[in-house]
């Protein structure tokens, strides 16, 4: 078992470095001349893109297990290898210089923040709701499929876009297990916050600062390791603002609304916001018609491939939110929604005070902490009044925000959908901050990080978890009406099968002898009559 | 230009004191930074007085945020 895990993180490795060699030739091409910040940015966008391609791929021709995928990623190293013998496989001229003891403080913060990362992607297991509800299962299935399947279960949910899970994909499938499988929400801090020190520099703003205090926020550390997509989401959305301001060409612009689109829809709203930037902002540099194609082809099936599988298979893209034929509260109708943002505006300053313990899913608050509601947002009035840059991105992100939160579904939980927006009072807090400022940032980045060392929602976890004395291995057909945390049963390793019949007809036939009755369907009457096992498990009659 | 621009600030501000009873300004935050911004607008260019506003506004908001928040992050750090 040991070995197996072994060389399965061999594979990861060589999959790793085929990623980075492909995406940093991929970002020599398109962008030969950029700075260190934008030249990161663009390749850990492009490292993103690849590994979904490669899960995407292998998934829907059968061959998403370690060996294929290893094997693929070998040959695309052999063949970079080859074609770039005069030139460096890697090349990455992020530069760390140090320069006064400020420089140090922040590089410090980076370091606690990136080391207390790694030890929670190692500790922690996914404990987060949604990511249980209706995320992960589509992992657990394709890991066990070793190919993409499709509506395994009754919670119409598993049909909305799942980009972000072929990256979560790719850190579990060549160990086999799902350790690591938290990594991908932490790599999408790093994009986003790299996204934020490009817009930093694009406005003449102090990028250290800015990506420390938005690295900070409480919701984004909650979301990095939660599993869930909104990061992923937000994090494109920001890099489509970074490549704006960079005035990079325009089909690299559109490349991570493309993704995002393919992560969760709020980018597409956000991309409104996204727009008015683009339409304020300089001319963007030229890229060669195939390189422009090439892009924004990987961006259309990456970004569209959920819709396209929807629309073939369920007979309309955006299923199951329309052509379902049951009422959808998630859709997004300007009209019919304009509440929703009107309700979020007057419930805010409530919000804003964050009068409960920090979570991912924030209800009733923002989780934005303590830096953005005392000094982000006089800082934020003082630099949209002088500054006529900052001035157009302040406009720009409140277009994106009153879009994505005008188009989601009303909750005491939509903040989420926009977990870029406080980005905009990072970027604030970069303006020439003097001691205070700076004090002030560090000091509210060390409460955030203390108050969300040990995230509050993984407490439900462990009331929700198989007790250990049933088999572990044993099959369990799931029983439930709304939704189910059903990616706990999978286990760890991904070694249970789970079975989610929808009549007395298929848990007879489903061949397994368990069933798991979450909250008992309407097809299932008389649940309790049946012979208990443990906890919430009784014998199929 | 700065008198339009506090004008702003007293609006908000006036809006905000009906919305709220009056013993509670000064720990509602819309209030300080409506009083801020009036205040900033107001103050000389590139003035001491403005360094003094933002460190005031900032630390009496860190106050009233504290409030709110503070026992949850103290909860959360003793918890650890």
């Amino acid at each position: 078992m040991g070995a197996v895990i072994i060389l399965g993180l061999a594979g990861l490795a060589v999959s790793a470095a085929f990623c980075a060699a492909a995406s940093s030739a991929a970002r020599r091409k398109l962008l030969p001349d950029a700075d260190p910040d934008l030249a990161l940015l663009v390749q850990v966008l492009l490292f993103t893109a690849i590994q979904m391609l490669l899960i995407l791929a292998t998934g829907l021709a059968g061959l998403l297990s370690a060996l294929p995928l290893t094997l693929i990623s070998a040959l695309g190293l052999g063949l970079l290898t080859l074609a770039g013998r005069k030139g460096p496989l890697f090349s990455l001229s992020f530069r760390f210089r140090p320069e006064s003891p400020r420089d140090w403080i922040l590089a410090g913060a980076a370091g606690l923040l990136a080391v207390s990362l790694v030890v929670k992607v190692l500790v922690l297991s996914p404990y987060w709701g949604d990511a249980l509800y209706y995320h992960l299962p589509n992992v657990a299935e394709w890991v066990r499929a070793k190919r993409l399947v499709y509506g395994f279960m009754q919670d119409p949910r598993i049909w909305f876009p799942m980009g972000f899970e072929l990256v979560e994909t790719w850190w579990v499938v060549f160990p086999g297990r799902d350790t690591l499988i938290e990594a991908g929400g932490v790599q999408m801090l790093v994009l986003a916050v790299l996204a934020v020190r490009v817009i930093a520099r694009v406005h003449d703003l102090e990028p250290d600062l800015a990506g420390i205090v938005f690295a900070f926020t409480p919701a984004l550390i909650l979301h990095a390791t939660s599993c869930g997509n909104d990061l992923a989401s937000g994090a494109m959305v920001l890099a489509a603002y970074a490549l704006i301001g960079a005035r990079t060409p325009r089909a690299l612009q559109a490349f991570p609304l493309l993704l995002g689109a393919g992560i969760k829809p709020t980018a597409i709203f956000a991309a409104s916001g996204v727009l008015v930037y683009a339409l304020r902002s300089g001319p963007a540099a030229r890229l060669d018609r195939r390189a422009a194609a090439g892009l924004l082809a990987a961006g259309l099936v990456l970004g569209g491939f959920w819709y396209a599988r929807n629309f073939a298979l369920r007979g309309h893209p955006l299923y199951p939110v329309y052509g379902s034929g049951m009422v959808s509260g998630l859709r997004a109708d300007p009209l019919e929604n304009f509440d929703t943002l009107r309700r979020t505006l007057v419930e805010l300053p409530l919000r804003l005070l964050d009068r409960f313990p920090f979570s991912t899913h924030a209800p009733d608050a923002t989780s934005w902490g303590w830096f953005i509601l005392p000094w982000g947002i006089p800082l934020a009035l003082v630099a949209i009044r002088s500054d006529p840059g900052f001035r157009g991105l302040a406009v720009a992100f409140m277009v994106g925000w009153f879009a994505t939160i005008a188009l989601s579904p009303m909750n005491q939980l939509n903040l989420r959908f926009a977990v870029w927006f406080p980005a905009l009072f990072a970027l604030a807090a970069g303006r020439r901050p003097g001691r205070l400022v700076f004090a002030a940032a560090l000091l509210a980045s060390l409460l955030n990080f203390a108050a969300t060392l040990a995230p509050l929602e993984r407490r439900a976890r462990e009331r929700s978890l198989i007790p250990d004395s049933f088999p572990r291995e044993e099959p369990i057909a799931c029983l439930f009406s709304q939704d189910i945390p059903s990616y706990l049963y999978y286990n760890g390793d991904f070694s249970r099968r789970l079975l989610y019949p929808r009549s007395m007809e298929e848990l007879k036939s489903c061949g397994a002898r368990v069933a798991l009755i979450w909250d008992p369907p309407a097809w299932a009457p008389g649940t309790e009559r049946w012979k208990h096992v443990i906890w919430r498990l009784y014998e199929i009659p | 230009m700065k008198y339009l621009e506090s004008a702003a600030g007293a609006l908000v501000l006036s809006l905000r004191l009906l919305a709220i009873p009056l013993p509670g300004a000064p720990t509602d935050w819309i209030v300080v930074v409506s009083v801020f911004w009036i205040a900033w607008s107001l103050a000389p260019e590139n003035s001491r007085a403005r360094g003094l506003l933002l460190a005031g506004t900032g630390l009496w908001l860190t106050g009233i945020y504290a409030w709110s928040q503070g026992p949850s992050t103290w909860s959360a750090i003793a918890q650890f």
